[in-house]
């Protein structure tokens, strides 16, 4: 006799698992992606978080682009008028981005002088990222570089 | 009955050596010419104020007024090519506001200023990898996937509908699941428990509005799989690029041009002492002149990697000496002498003395800076061998001059200048006819604000 826990699964657990599995399954995978496909376990678990920051740099600092999870951040947008050296998100603009089970992957391209840097703060849902701030100074090449994931 | 007139210079005003004059001619060019932005002609701007965009300096020892339009907040971001402009108005007087106030001298100096420049920046296989990466992260295959890991935001209706403690528990269960997601599978099991309690309680409804719920969850995560191929090949695209950037961008260093074009027009307006002895009175050697001058620079710089920015510019000026000349204090007394009494009329000129001479010139300018770090809280720029000539033709009461030094200069790492020391020689090939050793030509000084002139300044 079947638990009325059992009972009531069949139906959608069925159809779920199915989807799972044809999101994981190597046949529905391109060749390329076969090292991608294999963290689809860990990708489904993703989520999507409301983002907000704040973004300084000093005056040589110019940014290539700014994606903060796999979203591309409109800098030009987010300038603040007032101050070309501050970009933040403005009244209650969000980005919506991809976090993963093992954080938000943030990516800065920058140039700049030796000497300069910029500072990143991030909010996840209003909840500050525990990283925070985020800095980089110019290294030896004239870049201000980021690619990491942050929680 | 007798007229008798005469004229007193008062102490003070003494005639000022050449050469002495001539350093003070450059050291107003030198403080005075472009800087930030190159158009901002108010280099001595003590405070600022922002007004719409616009900057306007407003310094009372200088008394200058000063006014810049430029769209230079555009070149904090890269793009392959930026095209930057500025406009530059301004108008002082040259003996200061306490002057004006104080003595009444007014010597109107107006400059009019504008520059426009491109920038090119980086090389083409790194924008090229930028370009593919940014569109990626554009790219329907992970904008469609990221926004179908949203989680549907309203509830289903039957919920709602009362506060019962049965529809409390799955409206708190659904609201938690919205606002994070601790993934299908474990939502789906606790929607699955919920539904088997309802069931065992005897609340076929609750249970039904909980498959509901499951049925909407299930038809995203279809969605999310059918999505989920194309976006995690965009994903490992990503990733790979982006890696390959790192690799490229860790083996060549960031550099850019820049080539601008920068022009303005000057003019004054001044009493001058002519001390011409064949004008039919004492008080007809005044004059008031008017000068128009004007320039243009063309201009290139040359940022390499951390370190390093050179510029260049060649330029033409219309100018003239007034920098050189001291203001002196006149009193004219008319003496009328009527039966053994006197009348003394006394009448105030202030005027410029000198000879004066407006000229053509052009102007070569160069600059190698250095950029460094001091420690976390100050910055310098080394400008390590700066050289001006300036090259006057049409006339031979100027010579040409070399000048050329070394200035290094501290900021805060905000980007606030503040302060810095200088060597240079103000003549350095002795065309002035000093006669001295070049040792003796030299000068040192400390710096309270200073401008590269060749350079598109990036630290303003």
């Amino acid at each position: 006799m079947m638990t009325p826990k059992k009972k009531g699964l069949p139906r959608f657990i069925t159809a779920a698992r199915a989807a799972i599995s044809t999101a994981g399954s190597p046949g529905a995978a391109s060749a390329r992606s076969t090292s991608a496909a294999a963290k689809a376990a860990t990708l489904s678990a993703g989520a999507t978080v409301a983002v907000t920051y704040t973004l300084k740099k000093t005056s040589d600092v110019t940014f290539m682009n700014l994606a903060i999870g796999f979203t591309p951040i409109d800098l030009a947008a987010d300038q603040d008028p007032s101050d070309a050296n501050t970009f933040t998100t403005k009244g209650s603009k969000k980005y919506t981005c991809l976090k993963e089970a093992d954080g938000i992957q943030i990516t800065c391209r920058a140039n700049g002088k030796s000497g300069g840097s910029w500072t990143l703060t991030v909010q996840l849902d209003g909840t500050p990222l525990g990283d925070n701030p985020i800095e980089e100074e110019t290294d030896g090449n004239g870049h201000l570089d980021h690619d990491k994931k942050h929680s | 009955m007798k007229n008798t007139a005469n004229l007193s210079i008062k102490p003070g005003a003494s005639s000022i050596g050449r050469c002495l004059a001539y350093t003070m001619l450059l050291a107003l060019f030198l403080s005075t010419s472009a800087q930030a932005q190159i158009t901002s002609q108010d280099a001595d701007g003590q405070s600022s104020i922002l007004y719409q965009g616009s900057n306007i300096n407003f310094d009372l020892g200088k008394a200058a007024l000063s006014a810049t339009w430029n769209n230079y907040r555009k070149s904090a971001l890269d793009s392959p090519h930026i095209l930057i402009w500025g406009l530059s108005a301004s108008s002082k007087n040259k003996d200061g506001l306490s002057e004006l106030f104080n003595q009444g001298k007014l010597t109107t100096l107006s400059r009019l200023d504008g520059f426009i420049g491109l920038r090119i920046n980086g090389t083409k296989q790194e924008l090229a990898l930028n370009n593919r990466i940014t569109a990626l992260y554009r790219s329907a295959a992970i904008r469609d996937y990221i926004a179908a890991l949203n989680y549907p935001t309203a509830l289903p209706g039957w919920v709602n509908t009362s506060d019962a403690a049965d529809r409390v528990e799955l409206r708190d269960t659904l609201k938690a699941m919205m606002k994070h997601s601790a993934g299908f599978d474990k939502d789906l099991a606790s929607l699955t428990e919920l539904e088997a309690r309802f069931k065992t309680a005897g609340r076929p409804a609750a249970a039904a509005a909980i498959q509901v719920v499951a049925d909407s969850l299930t038809a995203r995560q279809k969605k999310i799989a059918a999505l989920q191929t194309d976006f995690l090949a965009a994903q490992h695209q990503i990733v790979s690029l982006n890696a390959e950037l790192t690799e490229y961008r860790s083996n060549h260093v960031s550099h850019s041009w820049t080539i601008y074009l920068n022009g303005g027009w000057n003019a004054n307006k001044f009493n001058f002492y002519s001390g011409d002895t064949t004008r039919p009175s004492l008080s007809a050697r005044f004059d008031t002149v008017k000068f128009w001058g004007g320039f243009i620079d063309l201009g290139v710089n040359y940022d390499f990697g951390a370190h390093w920015t050179f510029g260049a510019s060649i330029g033409y000026e219309r100018y003239n000496n007034l920098d050189s000349f001291s203001t002196n204090d006149f009193d004219l007394e008319t003496v009328s002498t009527v039966n053994n009494q006197e009348l003394i009329q006394d009448t105030k000129y202030s005027a410029y003395t000198g000879h004066y001479v407006a000229y053509n010139r052009y102007n070569l300018k160069t600059d190698a800076l250095y950029f460094g770090k001091v420690n976390d809280d100050y910055r310098y720029v080394w400008n390590v061998l700066y050289t001006r000539l300036i090259a006057p033709f049409g006339t031979s009461a100027i010579r040409s001059i070399w000048n050329a030094g070394s200035c290094i200069t501290f900021y805060k790492s905000s980007g606030k200048f503040s302060g810095g020391i200088y060597v240079q020689s103000t003549d350095v090939f002795d065309h002035m006819g000093a006669g001295n050793s070049f040792g003796s030509r030299l000068s040192f000084g400390v710096v309270a604000k200073y401008s590269f002139q060749s350079i598109v300044d990036r630290l303003k």
